[in-house]
């Protein structure tokens, strides 16, 4: 066989390349350096993940599977910088000398690095924020800007270097008045975006009407001081989950899109991921990276918005107008159910539908599937078989009406209850799907507390994401008492939501500020973190496939102005799931 | 933070309701390259949104020519204070040299 030949076959059949990429991650004394994420990048010409990472043991070693693709190593740990940039990998002549190639496999590598104390560009955006001793400010901080994107994102740091550099912007008044100009621009392009839902733009004097911009400026003077150059003494809080076996698949998908959030279904051989700004579901070939598009019918959708697997496909809902959809994997086509609006009102913002402890979609004894409705404070339902549907209205809470945002939902396991949390007013709450009432309610102390989504685990307990106060609150629903409340390992990481994992019987927190995932197991009230390879991993939802124990989850950065990366994800933590 | 008007936060975001004052498409009247560049987040042709109208720029700037090109296109990727008030004009390191001059020259054209 041909040298040429042979390169070409391996070209075309990358997974028969012999003899995985491995080595060592040691500093500029020989030290091995465990923990360490190690990143291959795949050529663009080649299949598989678009970035596949693992963690180096404590001898320092990593190895890639034998379906690793040819690309570049990057190594990323917090307080280390590489010494040299990014190492190519998998030599398509290795293991064979025919073709020229070293006999045995590819050598090891060896990855440089040294230690440094400025962790920028490694430490997440949560970092900047760790020295904000005003939790209050903090937590308003959190829900007014991570709301749609990391905070500090890169670009508002070097805003921040920029005021420091400039000599007319030295004075805490000049200082507030430039942030006060950034929060106008944000206000602005959240009107353009939703504008999209079928509104017009304001313009004119009202151009920036997304609210005061002052209370905002004055949280970023107070929260964000100096150039923001540099970001020192960061650590993730918690022990690392990690092991040799772990592995981060990260998949690309071609601009433009605004992924929004993935999930398996029936095994992980495909992700599907929701493309909120283009209308369609994207399927991915998890070992290729194939990517099929599925359009949304309907040219007044916008979305899919929120995807929860069920028995029958995949349910979604679309931001605007109300409707409820069902994408069936297998014969690749959608089923559309529009929902009866009053016509005077508001439209429906369904937000999340119904599931259960497996995170899968549960409808009421009467095959009835409720969701929030995040517009009108509401809890609807929806019967597929009859098309029909309802809403009942939250009743206001005392002292902190408006502005609720009615968010997570899920579904008690003897599915008699929804519970649902409202993130604007930091409450949750459940309501009886049999005597149609609304029953628990209990608000946090915490009015930017920010509940977000929450899950509830096979006995009963309802996990919430505190999405300003960075901590997860653990509810007996069927006690009907506060199990605990408890800190994050980084109360600046903005956890988005939670998910039960009845594999493994603990909760995992995905993270929209931290560029990481948190693992709380119950039985010890203690966390662990696994932490992401990419910067600007702003992490929504978060699934557990039941059948391989892996984790689906996705970057959403959504809307085309927030720059980050668009990927979904799948992870295999590494441990012995059951 | 509390929202005025109709305006409701969903999903991490701002929509917007029937209420508000309503007004042209983003980027209508700007050149191809500004509109995509997104300028209009921050000005407008002729009012003054956080940064001055263009046209002002180009009143101040249209008689330098060609020098005053290359400054704008500067300024458009570098950012900076100064000639305006104190409030910074954000860097766009993004916006490529060559799509900074475009905008530069479109902005140039608008003198009277």
């Amino acid at each position: 066989m041909g040298k040429h030949l042979a390169l070409l076959l391996a070209l075309i059949f990358p997974a028969v390349l012999p003899a995985a990429t491995h080595g060592k991650v040691v500093d500029l004394n020989g030290v091995p350096v465990s923990e360490a994420m190690v990143i291959l990048t795949k050529s663009p010409d080649v299949p598989g993940p678009t970035a596949t990472t693992v963690f180096t043991d404590a001898q320092g070693a990593f190895a890639f599977g034998a379906d690793a693709p040819r690309g570049t190593l990057h190594v990323r740990r917090l307080g280390y910088r590489p010494v040299a940039g990014d190492v190519p990998a998998g030599d398509p002549t290795a293991g064979d000398p025919a073709a020229g190639g070293p006999a045995g496999g590819q050598p090891p590598l060896t990855l440089l690095v040294r230690p440094e104390a400025d962790q920028s560009g490694v430490a997440p955006a949560s970092a900047y924020l760790k020295d904000m001793t005003n939790e209050s400010s903090r937590e308003r901080l959190i829900m007014a800007c991570v709301a749609c994107h990391q905070l500090p994102a890169p670009e508002v740091r070097d805003y921040a270097r920029l005021l420091d550099d400039t000599p007319q912007t030295q004075t805490p008044a000049t200082r507030e008045a430039a942030w006060s100009a950034i929060v106008k621009q944000m206000n602005y392009v959240s009107n353009v975006e939703f504008g999209r839902a079928g509104h017009k733009v304001p313009s004119g004097e009202n151009v920036y009407s997304g609210g005061d911009p002052a209370p905002t400026a004055a949280l970023l003077v107070e929260g964000l001081q100096g150039p923001l150059r540099e970001v020192r003494n960061y650590s993730y809080g918690a022990p690392l989950l990690v092991t040799p076996r772990t592995r981060i698949r990260e998949y690309e998908v071609p601009a433009p899109n605004a992924i929004r959030e993935a999930v398996p279904y029936e095994g992980t051989a495909f992700l599907y991921a929701a493309d909120v700004s283009s209308n369609r579901l994207i399927r991915i070939d998890t070992a290729s990276g194939a990517i099929k598009d599925f359009p949304v019918p309907g040219t007044d959708l916008w979305g899919p918005h929120t995807l929860v697997p069920g028995r029958d496909g995949i349910w979604a809902s679309p931001f605007f107008p109300g409707a409820v959809m069902r994408f069936d994997p297998h014969a690749g086509q959608w089923k559309l159910w529009r929902l009866v609006q009053d016509t005077a009102g508001p439209p429906l913002g369904i937000h999340d539908m119904s599931f259960d402890a497996d995170h899968d979609l549960a409808t009421d004894k009467r095959g009835r599937i409720w969701f929030s409705d995040i517009v009108g404070n509401a809890i609807g339902w929806f019967d597929p078989r009859s098309g029909k549907s309802g809403h009942f209205r939250i009743p206001p809470v005392a002292g902190r009406e408006g502005n609720e945002q009615v968010y997570g939902l899920s579904m008690s396991p003897d599915r008699r209850h929804v519970w649902y949390c409202q993130l604007g007013i930091a409450s949750f709450g459940s309501f009886n799907v049999e005597t149609l009432a609304f029953e628990t309610h209990v608000e946090f102390p915490s009015p930017d507390a920010g509940p977000r989504r929450l899950s509830i685990s096979d006995d009963g307990i309802l996990y919430i994401a505190l999405y300003g106060a960075g901590q997860l609150a653990a509810y007996d629903t069927r006690a009907g008492r506060m199990i605990g409340v408890y800190d994050l390992p980084d109360r600046a990481s903005a956890p988005y939501a939670t998910t039960w994992d009845p594999v493994r019987r603990v909760v995992w927190i995905a993270t929209s500020n931290a560029d990481a995932i948190y693992r709380f197991d119950p039985r010890t009230s203690g966390f662990a973190v696994l932490p992401l390879p990419r910067e600007r991993g702003f992490l929504r939802m978060l699934h557990v496939d039941r059948r391989s124990g892996a984790l689906v989850t996705s970057y959403g950065n959504i809307v085309e102005h927030v720059r980050g990366p668009r990927m979904a994800l799948l992870i295999d933590p590494g441990d012995d799931p059951t | 933070m509390k929202c005025a008007r109709g305006l409701l936060l969903v999903a991490g975001l701002v929509t917007l309701h029937a209420g508000a004052a309503i007004g042209a498409t983003p980027g209508e009247g700007l050149s191809p390259t500004a509109a995509r560049q997104h300028c209009d987040e921050c000005h407008a042709i002729d009012e003054l949104r956080i940064g001055p109208p263009f046209r002002a720029v180009a009143s101040r700037y249209s008689l330098e020519g060609d020098a005053a090109v290359e400054r704008l296109a500067r300024k458009i990727i570098n950012g900076g204070a100064g000639n305006w008030g104190s409030v910074p004009m954000v860097g766009n390191e993004r916006v490529s040299l060559e799509d900074a001059r475009s905008i530069a020259r479109w902005i140039l054209s608008l003198a009277h």
